[in-house]
């Protein structure tokens, strides 16, 4: 076990959580830049195949809604099927 | 005059000298068999047979073609040989025999399988790769692991069972044993109207953990030994995912399946608690894209098919290891137990990041390069929905095993457990399948050449680099933004309900139901005839007895009197008519 008088790992600091999850922000912002870019000055490399993909952050759109939904789906399915540990050895 | 063995007959004959040796020469004896065999494998393109059918045995009159060897075999034989040196690197520091004989000869069995030429010769490997893996699970060696290899063992033994009477069916109709021709793909699709094709199917849906079929793989998978899950996780199914493009390749429906595949068992890993079993869910839904392109069955489909199956042995066994790792130094793999052990374990840390952004298909990984072909080939097909739901199962592949896994087990709140590394052969093991992650892709085009049909693909256009990272950051994004505001299920200890429930508790309960049942009207039934025969016997007491009114002596007036008395009726009845 840990030792209590032990420092707290770069990881469990909570400025440096803050850090990473600001550098995620920047990521993500990132990561739609292109294609606004792309849209502003016309250089037509996003070659959508389905009209839907047209929409600029689509994929960000399915990848933050789907998760969501993923998610909460998966609280009403534990409703379901959340059952004691050692419910069948009972 | 045959100058080399037929693939997986080294590992499976080499398999029962293992537990011959001890120490250091029973570990360099396993660790030499995947060798040899590959070189062995290698060995039959330079003796002149590199696409053909060899090593034909004669069997009481039927001809055995155990070596197909062709572009489809050949990339998974050559995949399998990898699994099976990882695996057995990664299970040295493992003192038992029986374990490593049963893995090496379980991977002979499925490379066996994979260059069967006819169903009899895949029949016989296909149960041998049941009845060799079930001691992965029993060597855990307590009683929830037993019970779950028994049901383990019924299944695939069902599975194979299935495999021979549809091969006999169809023998009966065709004629003929042959697992379709050099090169052919989808030998079955077109003959689904017959019985035999179906049954081995069916055989096949089993065994690929098909919706409803699955669920023994999350049953028994999570309950084996830390090392026996890495073999696990490698041959079964994947040889499944063989048989169904070999057989299939094109029949519609596995689409649909396949894409139902991808998409349950993301819900069934966000409530599960022990990543093991999560990680079993995720390789339920990384089956799914492999089916799905199965069913589209064009050359981009089938060579997405078999890229994915390349990759996701590697990354899914290095997921396999890193919590097989957890396992081995902790004792647990529940996440509501474990948290902050990067401390402890940094290798093994930084292997789970690796092999979870493999499975996630970030952009330098294999998973980047193997998946794409499978989306382009659904997208080339034009099937819409189905790419939509592929993006939707992506989103879902990055929660369970893109962030839940390493982030609960290794980050996350700080469970305050110190452990050791984790043995040096488990970190190698690790190092070099997370390795062949990066480096496949990073390089692509060697995985792709070694595909059925010749590609010349771009995985890495501006185009599919930005929207991959857009759905994977924002992905990242979501979870974020649930921990910090909308709130995230808390991991909770719990058996969660599957379909395993209908047969370890509906099936059983029923039974017993019914068996109370029968007893309680057998006891009526009984109950009633003894009552019966008893007012049976007392009639016949009544009537007959020592004073019953038919045992009675009568004296002869009486007689006389009643003798009178019909007289007297009989004179009435004749003056009256």
């Amino acid at each position: 076990m840990s030792d209590p008088n032990e420092k707290p790992g770069w990881f469990n600091q909570p400025a440096n959580i803050d850090k990473l999850i600001k550098a995620l922000y920047v990521a993500c912002a990132l990561a739609v830049l292109p294609e606004i870019l792309d849209k502003i000055f016309g250089w037509h490399m996003m070659h959508p195949h389905y009209a839907i993909e047209k929409i600029p952050g689509f994929y960000g759109i399915v990848g933050f809604v789907a998760f969501v939904v993923i998610v909460r789906g998966g609280e009403v399915l534990r409703r379901l099927i959340k059952r004691d540990e050692g419910y069948y050895d009972q | 005059m045959i100058s080399s063995l037929a693939p997986g007959l080294i590992l499976c004959l080499g398999g029962f000298l293992i537990p011959l040796l001890k120490g250091h020469a029973q570990r360099a004896l396993a660790l030499a068999l995947p060798l040899l065999s590959f070189a062995n494998l290698v060995g039959l393109g330079f003796t002149g047979i590199e696409t053909g059918l060899s090593h034909q045995i004669d069997v009481m009159g039927y001809t055995m073609v155990m070596a197909r060897v062709d572009k489809l075999s050949l990339i998974f034989g050559y995949i399998f040989h990898v699994a099976a040196l990882l695996s057995v690197i990664y299970s040295l520091h493992v003192d038992d025999a029986k374990q490593m004989a049963s893995g090496t000869i379980y991977a002979g069995a499925g490379i066996g399988a994979v260059f069967s030429g006819d169903l009899i010769t895949l029949f016989v490997f296909w149960e041998v790769t049941a009845f060799t893996s079930v001691f992965l699970i029993w060597a855990a060696n307590n009683e929830r692991a037993n019970k779950a290899a028994i049901r383990y063992l019924v299944v695939q033994v069902a599975s194979g069972v299935l495999l021979l009477a549809g091969a006999i069916l169809h023998y009966q109709a065709t004629g003929s044993l042959a697992f379709g021709g050099l090169n052919e793909v989808g030998a079955f699709s077109e003959l689904l109207s017959q019985s035999g094709p179906r049954l081995i199917l069916l055989s096949f849906a089993i065994k690929c953990a098909f919706p409803f079929l699955h669920n023994w793989l999350q049953d028994a998978y999570p309950k084996a030994t830390a090392t026996g899950t890495v073999f696990l996780s490698a041959f079964t199914t994947k040889l499944a995912v063989y048989t169904l493009i070999r057989g299939f390749a094109g029949f519609e429906a596995l689409i649909y399946v396949g894409v139902v595949m991808t998409l349950f068992p993301i819900f069934f890993a966000v409530v599960e608690n022990d990543l093991r079993k999560v990680l079993a869910y995720s390789l339920n839904n990384q089956l799914g894209f492999m089916v799905v392109a199965v069913g589209v069955g064009s050359e981009m489909a089938i060579n997405g098919a078999c890229a994915h199956a390349f990759a996701h042995i590697l990354y899914k066994a290095l997921l396999f290891m890193s919590m097989g790792a957890v396992l081995h130094r902790v004792g647990t793999t529940k996440a509501s137990q474990l948290g902050g052990l990067y401390r402890s374990m940094p290798v093994t840390a930084v292997c789970c990041i690796i092999g979870a952004a493999s499975i996630s298909a970030f952009p330098l990984t294999s998973g980047f390069i193997s998946k794409a072909l499978t989306l382009q080939g659904v997208m080339d097909a034009g099937y819409a929905w189905i790419w939509g739901g592929l993006l939707i199962a992506s989103a879902g592949v990055m929660e369970h095993s893109g962030i839940k896994i390493p982030f609960f087990a290794f980050f996350g709140h700080d469970s305050g457990i110190r452990c050791e590394r984790a043995p040096l052969n488990m970190q190698i093991a690790m190092g070099i399948t997370a390795a062949l992650c990066i480096l496949i892709g990073c390089f692509p085009g060697h995985l792709y050449a070694l595909l059925p049909y010749a590609t010349d693909y771009k995985p890495y256009t501006a185009a599919h680099i930005v929207t991959q990272f857009q759905l994977l950051l924002f992905a990242m994004l979501a979870f974020v933004i649930l921990m910090k505001y909308w709130g995230y299920p808390d991991e909770e200890e719990a058996e969660n309900l599957d379909t395993d429930w209908f047969y370890r508790r509906a099936f059983p309960a029923v039974w017993r139901r019914a068996v109370v049942m029968v007893n309680g009207l057998r006891q009526q039934v009984v109950g009633l005839a003894l009552s019966g025969l008893s007012g049976l016997m007392q009639g016949v007491q009544r009537h007959h007895g020592p004073s019953g009114i038919l045992a009675r002596t009568w004296a002869a007036g009486t007689m006389v009197m009643l003798g009178k008395i019909a007289l007297a009726f009989y004179l009435a009845m004749y003056l009256l008519t």
